[in-house]
């Protein structure tokens, strides 16, 4: 069975939608009620410079996850085309 | 596939490491960050620990700064000019700003706008953020630095999704990125000379111009041939000019697959080389990456703003590395736009799946020329610093806040024009469509 955009019926992914959406939230949460220490320590700069790097690419990851599990529970999902 | 990841990761660490790329096409300026130990409000003298070094320093403050306003235990940056061979500080600025809830919504509102956007046409944003932040009390190159390390995760998440999309060619973003770091130096350069010899109004002034110039021209030139494109049933052709240029045989000729066009290395790196300097002198080289991809190499509108997110990738991961070299990310205010422009950008990545290729140009060339609108609002004010003409502040005033609200606009009819182009794209009963894409033949 197919829905209006063609791609086959699936079950929505609840579960990892919730799983990658807790532990952003928790990431963000420590974050934002650590943001003295955090700052104080990010913005030391030479070697340092590697913890805001790290920290971008650990939020798109585990956010950004989470961001794409939650389009597909929203069945906000890309056109299947033929090229 | 695992080829071009260690292709793209090793191009990503040698550029990063050799690279003193600075994108954002902001200078640093003469500052230095710290703690205010002592403020002596009769002499107008601040006692001043900066955070790469243990030693106090005294410094005498400016007229124009208020002294009372300054506290100890503050953590700041300090602007400073020299006068008679001493630094005075001419500005000082919280380091890390109290989000108050408008600005935290506001961060939120322009990431998302942003990331959707930039995940349509490849770039876009950033112009909107830097100003945005600093209109809520973000010191200058904070914003800069903050924007700066949103921008390259966000890109690579875009690039990443458009990929399982098949419409990023790889291989031409990774030339195009390589030139635009060799573009982005000069541009900078040129930057530098006119500041020194202009000043910073003179600067300013350059960098609306050749905004101004560039977005009327090129982005008059993509809503031109949208326009014509959706008059004349929606399908895109190559344009002229690459199919010419795709004949020319001047080796090394390289062949980009998914951009169905096979070309002389000799027309992409000066293409890639324009597209830094622009963003070393705008901070948006899409505006003309994008165009140069479709009107010069000959790729389709979404293979050339999909191939753009790998050019922003490498470009903004190498700002990056330089922002925080010099400590200035604001990690909070990165990670806010991040939470809302990650959404934004997949939201965007998935539109083009719905929309016939010309509607990236559609928006491109929309958004492209309302923010020619905004920077040319801004010329008068940078002509009155000059001297040039003579305007009093409340025009100016007027001049600089309409411009920022022209800025907003066009971000905010970009990100309307795709959510209902991909509403209608998604509401259509059978979208399961053949496209055989009619570009990029040889």
């Amino acid at each position: 069975m197919a829905d209006s955009r063609g791609n086959p019926k699936k079950n929505k992914p609840y579960g990892k939608a919730i799983f990658w959406g807790t532990i952003s939230a928790i990431a963000y949460i420590t974050v934002f009620t650590h943001q003295d220490i955090i700052t104080e320590y990010f913005t030391r700069g030479h070697w340092y410079a590697a913890l805001p790097i790290a920290a971008v690419f650990f939020f798109s990851f585990v956010h950004g996850g989470f961001c794409s599990y939650l389009l597909s529970v929203l069945r906000i999902e890309p056109a299947k085309k033929k090229r | 596939m695992r080829k071009f990841i260690y292709i793209l990761l090793a191009m990503l660490l040698s550029l990063s490491l050799m690279s003193t790329a600075e994108a954002a096409g902001e200078k640093l300026g003469n500052f230095k960050k710290g703690v205010i130990n002592e403020v002596d409000e009769k002499d107008g003298v601040i006692a001043f620990t900066p955070v790469d070094s243990k030693d106090k320093i005294t410094l005498k403050v400016s007229e124009s700064v208020e002294v009372d306003k300054l506290k100890p235990g503050d953590r700041v940056i300090v602007t400073l000019e020299k006068k008679d061979g001493v630094d005075i500080v001419e500005k000082v600025e919280t380091m890390f700003i109290d989000l108050g809830i408008n600005g935290f919504l506001f961060i939120l509102f322009v990431g998302f706008i942003g990331g959707l956007v930039s995940g349509f046409i490849g770039s876009g944003g950033a112009f909107v953020l830097t100003p945005g932040m600093m209109s809520i009390g973000v010191p200058g190159a904070v914003a800069v630095a903050s924007n700066m390390c949103h921008k390259f995760p966000k890109a690579m998440v875009g690039a990443y999704k458009r990929y399982k999309y098949g419409q990023v060619d790889l291989k031409l973003g990774l030339v195009m990125a390589a030139s635009a770091i060799a573009g982005v130096q000069v541009g900078i350069k040129i930057q530098e000379y006119i500041f020194n010899k202009w000043g910073p109004a003179g600067s300013n002034l350059y960098v609306s111009l050749a905004f101004v110039f560039i977005l009327v021209t090129v982005g008059g030139y993509v809503f031109y041939d949208a326009w014509k494109i959706s008059k004349t049933g929606g399908e895109e052709k190559t344009s002229k000019l690459a199919l010419r240029l795709q004949k020319i045989n001047i080796p090394p000729m390289i062949n980009f697959k998914t951009a169905n066009a096979r070309i002389s290395l000799w027309f992409t790196i000066p293409l890639g080389f324009a597209t830094g300097m622009l963003a070393a002198t705008i901070a948006v080289g899409g505006f003309i990456g994008v165009p140069g991809m479709i009107y010069v190499v000959g790729a389709s509108s979404l293979i050339g703003s999909a191939t753009e997110l790998v050019i922003a990738f490498v470009m903004g991961f190498s700002g990056s590395i330089k922002w925080a070299l010099n400590g200035l990310v604001d990690i909070r205010l990165t990670l806010l736009i991040l939470a809302a422009s990650l959404f934004g950008v997949q939201l965007g990545a998935i539109g083009t799946t719905y929309v016939k290729d010309y509607m990236v140009k559609v928006v491109m060339g929309t958004v492209m020329l309302i923010v020619a609108v905004s920077r040319g609002l801004a010329v008068p004010t940078y002509l009155t610093d000059l001297g040039i003409l003579s305007l009093k502040e409340g025009t100016t005033k007027l001049l600089t806040n309409l411009s920022f609200i022209t800025m907003c606009i066009a971000l905010l009819i970009g990100g309307v024009i795709i959510l209902s182009a991909m509403w209608k794209g998604m509401r259509k009963p059978k979208v399961v469509e053949v496209e055989v894409p009619s570009h990029g033949k040889l």
